[in-house]
């Protein structure tokens, strides 16, 4: 079903070039379109979406149900805070993302190639409780050592990238330039799951998902498959916290709360799982609706509660599902 | 004309927590205002088009969850101080819009963004929770817009995170803390255990009645940090603190914490043997309803209390439990205080908030008699300078309330980490 569903969509999108062209002219445009309140929503949903699709490639692609997956959201959030941050407990290394991102890249996959070569080692409801299990003590630890982490208050001070090549210098400190900044990032990002999930390993995964053990019987090391996406997923998770913390300029122990990672799941679950867009559609309106329902009642959580149930019930495969499901009959 | 715009506004979301009659009396004065700015237009510096648009005052306060009813208590607090203005300052019409910042700093900075970009409002006010101020800080700080604080009182904001932009109107931590902590040593014992919430400000309270607590000569048996933001099951902790024999226990703990705690403090029978002596919103209004006779004689240090004797605080306490049917609580004289402060600033510029630095400068000057006492700001802690009260739970008329039963004068915050 979801492979039918995602080569569908692969037609779907190129045959729609024109679209794409639109949609990339309105990206850059939109700056200059809409108000700066709007460009910082569409800032934050780009974030929350990057780190949709990485959870997506382990709930949707593997059928791993990490439940912990905002300990490498947290993670990419405190490491920029330690290397770049300006504040008494930081170390105030760097700010040139040329530096800073590879030291997140690094540091966020080598925590997760320790976790996963862990958990990976059990299957279902075991591996959702060990990454919950992690996730919360990092949340603990965050909370507790208030010497390193700051404690409930955070890090603060954390500036927005620049890029440094000794001759050259660009700050994306204005709030368009970190736009394009996550906007690109949220593009490269993009393509490059495209480019994986639909190459060999890509499929492997699948395989994974579908039938463990056929694969392991045709010779698939199917462990060190589901570390390397594991790794994969943790790194930019990790990316996407890092850019959540930049544009906050503030780490905050909740990057690390499961309630992060739940949010993070509902959001893969609602857009769709196992599609590329699915997430992102599932960030856009995890993240909107909140916020344009709670500016007319407070109890909104209620409202959002029903919504949600009514979209597990009615639709079992996501808004993607339901789109896809709706293209093909119109065919 | 620009006069349909205070109308137009009146469909605002912020009007959802207002009452019908509250809107029409608000209509009211918006058209009053409308035919009284056409009157002062030639006589006002500012130009007509500022002086009919109603001034907006953002609001960030968390409607739900944990801190939903210190969200309600200063919300209440500070509309009734604008109510009684009319909703008129510096000339102008005042117009809350208020945003549920729950207690997530994440949230808190799209709802600020939300009130300042979008809704263009001219400062802000509120925040209860610390992690969320401190989250908030760089955002005001960057874009130089005016907030003052009603809640958190996480030190660092008054010391080396202050910024020009953010003011406080409610406490320190440190505040109610290191005066008690010396009260406490000459009045109450000298071997004391403490207790409170991990997280910031259970940490800054705990410092800060360990330095002149200490200083006095007295010895700290042991320190717990418990579980944050819910403490589970308190009787390990009770049992930790049994152990010790002090002479005293201090705590801080607020809202459910609060409950949970005190009664079991009292249900362990250690209020019998051990007096209680803690942060005062341990034992608050808010609390003490649920906490009932298990709050008794628990001795407490505040800014404020509800049986406070002055004629600001007597007026303050009827016409709130007038208009909100519930006793006024500590939380709702600072969202009072905050309109008082804010009315303030735009009376000094009357009107005109774009003057920034003169608003600012204005703050230096703010100081007036508050439900709480005498109440200043003071210019370089940026944090009032206010009277602290030991007060005792008892029981009055069949109901429990915080009476006071020393004034320990008048305290501010040293601006630095020296005092603890």
């Amino acid at each position: 079903m979801i492979e039918r569903l995602d080569t569908m969509y692969q037609r779907l999108l190129s045959r729609n070039i024109l679209v794409a062209v639109i949609i990339v002219i309105l990206a850059i445009a939109a700056p200059y379109l809409a108000n700066t309140y709007t460009i910082s929503l569409v800032i934050e949903v780009l974030i929350f979406s990057i780190f949709a699709m990485s959870l997506n490639l382990l709930v949707g692609y593997t059928g791993l149900p990490s439940f912990g997956h905002a300990a490498f959201f947290g993670l990419g959030a405190y490491i920029i805070a330690y290397v770049s941050g300006v504040n008494d407990l930081t170390l105030s290394l760097t700010n040139n993302i040329l530096l800073t991102l590879p030291i997140v890249i690094v540091g966020t996959g080598i925590i997760a190639l320790i976790v996963g070569s862990l958990a990976l080692r059990t299957d279902g409801i075991y591996f959702l409780m060990i990454t919950l299990a992690f996730a919360q003590m990092l949340f603990s630890v965050a909370m507790r050592w208030s010497a390193v982490t700051g404690g409930s208050d955070g890090l603060i001070g954390i500036p927005r990238p620049e890029i440094d090549l000794g001759i050259w210098k660009y700050s994306f400190e204005s709030r368009t330039a970190f736009y394009y900044f996550v906007v690109t990032t949220f593009v490269a990002i993009y393509f490059g799951l495209h480019n994986i999930i639909h190459s060999p390993f890509g499929l492997a995964l699948k395989g994974i998902k579908s039938n463990q053990m056929r694969m392991q019987v045709l010779g698939y090391k199917t462990l060190n498959y589901k570390i390397s996406i594991f790794v994969l997923a943790g790194v930019i998770a990790g990316i996407a916290g890092m850019l959540l913390a930049q544009f906050y300029w503030h780490a905050s122990p909740e990057n690390l709360y499961w309630t992060i990672s739940g949010q993070a799941l509902i959001m893969v679950i609602l857009g769709g799982v196992g599609t590329l867009i699915g997430p992102v559609i599932g960030a856009t309106l995890m993240r909107l609706l909140p916020n344009i329902t709670s500016t007319y009642t407070n109890n909104w959580q209620s409202y959002m509660g029903i919504m949600l149930i009514v979209f597990v019930l009615c639709a079992p495969n996501g808004i993607m599902g339901i789109l896809l499901k709706k293209l093909k009959n119109n065919r | 004309m620009i006069s349909h715009k205070p109308q137009t506004d009146f469909t605002h979301p912020i009007i959802r927590s207002y009452s019908r009659r509250k809107i029409l009396k608000l209509a009211g004065a918006g058209a009053v205002a409308y035919t009284g700015s056409l009157a002062t237009a030639c006589s006002n510096r500012s130009s007509s088009s500022t002086s009919d648009v109603p001034i907006k005052i953002g609001v960030l306060l968390p409607y739900s969850g944990i801190y939903a009813t210190l969200g309600d208590s200063i919300s209440a607090g500070l509309e009734m101080y604008l109510d009684q203005l009319g909703y008129r300052a510096g000339g102008r019409n005042v117009q809350i819009v208020a945003e549920d910042t729950e207690m997530k700093p994440d949230i808190a900075q799209q709802k600020a963004r939300k009130l300042i970009e979008q809704d263009k409002v001219d400062l802000v006010a509120g925040i209860v929770s610390t992690g969320v101020l401190y989250g908030l800080r760089e955002y005001f700080h960057n874009n130089k817009k005016l907030l003052i604080c009603a809640n958190a009182g996480g030190n660092k904001i008054s010391r080396d995170m202050k910024s020009p932009y953010i003011w406080r109107s409610s406490f320190s931590n440190w505040q109610p803390n290191w005066p008690l902590g010396l009260w406490a040593y000459h009045n109450v014992g000298n071997k004391v255990f403490m207790s409170a919430p991990d997280y910031g400000a259970g940490h800054n309270m705990v410092d800060a009645f360990a330095h002149s607590f200490q200083s006095a000569g007295g010895t700290i048996l042991g320190k717990q940090f418990t579980p944050f933001p819910s403490m589970g099951d308190p009787a390990p902790f009770i049992t930790e603190i049994r152990k010790s024999n002090p002479s005293m226990v201090f705590c801080f703990y607020s809202g459910s914490a609060a409950v949970a705690f005190v009664k079991a403090y009292d249900e362990f029978g250690l209020s019998k043997d051990i007096p209680l002596v803690c942060s005062g919103f341990a034992v608050e209004e808010d609390v003490l309803p649920a906490q009932g006779s298990a709050a008794l004689g628990a001795i407490s240090g505040l800014h404020w209390a509800l049986l406070l004797d002055n004629e600001t605080n007597r007026k303050f306490i009827t016409a709130y439990k007038d208009r909100t049917n519930v006793d006024a609580n500590v939380f709702a004289v600072q969202g009072y205080d905050t309109g008082r402060i804010i009315s303030n600033i735009l009376d000094e510029v009357q009107g005109d908030t774009s003057a920034t630095s003169r608003m600012l400068e204005s703050l230096h000057d703010v100081s007036f008699s508050s439900p709480r006492g005498p109440f200043k700001l003071d210019p370089k802690s940026q944090n009032p300078t206010q009277h602290v009260y030991v007060r005792e739970v008892k029981e009055i008329e069949g109901k429990l309330h915080n009476v006071v039963i020393e004034d320990l004068g008048e305290f501010t915050d040293p601006g630095d980490n020296s005092l603890g």
